[in-house]
């Protein structure tokens, strides 16, 4: 791991183990709207993995906003 | 021992917060069953100096047809299965070259009139934690991959805390089949992509994901069939892509979503980096609106990406380099893309429930004028 991204990654790692703590936000009764189809990340997944694997073959990133590394295809 | 670190990581994230875990009711949606269908036309139009965008060294013109089939079937409350088939032929002007000039061939295709992918997976969802496990194969004419995958997803305070782990690890094999038409002994690349998600709700009508994707991969990391040219236009020759063996591979995310009456928008930003110092910078915008009651649904969306080159990447060497590449994916260039997509709720033919169908256009233009889009066409049963 290059270094800014290991101070990065350290960082947000800390925020996991805080964040798993048990404060809550939003209570369970809150959640209508979050609930939604749309207010899912990725909610339709085929085409978030259509997506993603066009432009990692045409970009030399990879893993931008969901899986995806640069294994099982000869086109990256 | 690449996969022990990677596995050894994944389970001490699972250790650390499977004590916060608890049995629940088994009901989850994400189970039920489903029959989806997406159709997809990739056209790559090269445009440098009339038509060489993108390498200056080929035509880099494609088309591709894809159909991908996905069927879900539900066990029982907490269990599913999942099998998944994608298809593709292509169609690339540097494919036709090649065959009939023996000259270089597209990084976008290679020898490749065609591709499957065949995916099967296991689905164990409780309310508040589940895992998945699936084993994916691939083939094209000069690349063959098989992978294994692990996923874990668990919810806390509430579900107002979802935190997930995914780790992939691909076996691929790589013919060895030269810009020439040449051979050489067929090579190996190995990937392992350990990915770890967070989602917050912040208020509730609004919720941030962060991801980290850090990848590892050794062995053969060039394209067999890409080469770099070596002196003048007059007097030089062609010379094979050479790149380390080894690539570490991180990208780091946050993604912002707010529920606007009944539509939402999404912001992202993405930053990515590797050991080869490529550098990339992914903005993002998506807007979501609904009419008729939900039935109908706009997605458009904006994406901007900038790339700085690879230290390896050049255009011409004056003479043959330890890692060389012209691959334009590669280089740097900023690209810029912009989409829609419609949804449609309605009835089945001759089935008892209402169907989603959608139609989706993007469409991306990079600043070393290689220009592409893709159409595609959805079908999801039951809604």
């Amino acid at each position: 791991m290059t270094p800014p991204v290991q101070a990065l990654a350290g960082g947000l790692m800390a925020i996991l183990l805080l964040a798993s703590s048990g404060c809550t936000t939003v209570r369970f009764n809150e959640r209508e709207t979050l609930a939604r189809p749309d207010m899912q990340f990725d909610s339709t997944p085929l085409q978030a993995e259509l997506e993603t694997h066009i432009y990692s073959s045409r970009e030399g990133a990879s893993g931008a906003f969901s899986s995806g590394g640069g294994g099982g295809c000869g086109c990256y | 021992m690449l996969l022990n670190k990677a596995s050894g990581g994944l389970f001490l994230l699972l250790a650390l917060f499977s004590g916060a875990l608890q049995a629940a009711a088994p009901t989850n949606a994400q189970l039920d069953d489903i029959f989806a269908f997406r159709g997809v036309v990739y056209q790559q139009d090269d445009y440098r100096s009339g038509d060489r965008g993108g390498n200056p060294h080929l035509k880099e013109d494609a088309a591709i047809y894809e159909g991908i089939w996905l069927y879900r079937k539900r066990l029982n409350e907490t269990n599913a299965i999942q099998g998944k088939i994608t298809g593709d032929t292509v169609s690339a002007a540097s494919y036709e070259d090649a065959r009939d000039n023996a000259e270089t061939v597209s990084g976008a295709t290679g020898n490749n009139p065609g591709r499957y992918v065949l995916e099967l997976g296991w689905i164990h969802q409780q309310d508040d934690w589940g895992w998945s496990a699936s084993f994916n194969e691939s083939r094209e004419y000069a690349y063959l991959s098989n992978s294994l995958s692990l996923g874990w997803n668990g919810s806390f305070a509430e579900q107002a805390t979802q935190l997930s782990a995914h780790l992939q690890v691909f076996d691929d094999w790589v013919r060895m089949i030269r810009w020439d038409g040449s051979k050489d002994d067929d090579d190996v690349r190995r990937t392992v992509t350990l990915n770890l998600g967070w989602a917050q709700s912040l208020t509730p009508r609004s919720l941030m994901h962060i991801g980290w994707s850090h990848t590892h991969q050794e062995g053969f990391l060039a394209t067999s069939f890409n080469a770099v040219r070596v002196g003048d236009q007059d007097q030089g020759y062609f010379d094979v892509e050479r790149l380390p063996d080894r690539r570490r591979r991180d990208a780091l995310s946050v993604r912002y979503k707010q529920a606007v009456a009944e539509d939402s928008f999404q912001l992202g930003y993405s930053y990515y980096q590797d050991n080869w110092d490529l550098i990339g910078h992914t903005l993002e915008a998506r807007y979501f609106a609904h009419f008729n009651q939900g039935k109908v649904r706009l997605e458009p969306l904006y994406r901007f990406y900038r790339q700085e080159a690879t230290e390896h990447f050049v255009y011409q060497v004056s003479e043959p380099r330890r890692y060389q590449t012209t691959d334009s994916d590669l280089g740097r260039f900023d690209g810029h893309s912009i989409g829609l997509t419609t949804s449609l709720a309605g009835a089945t033919p001759f089935l008892d429930n209402d169907s989603w169908y959608d139609i989706g256009i993007q469409y991306y233009d990079r600043s070393d004028d290689l220009r592409f889009y893709w159409l595609t066409l959805g079908w999801r049963y039951p809604k």
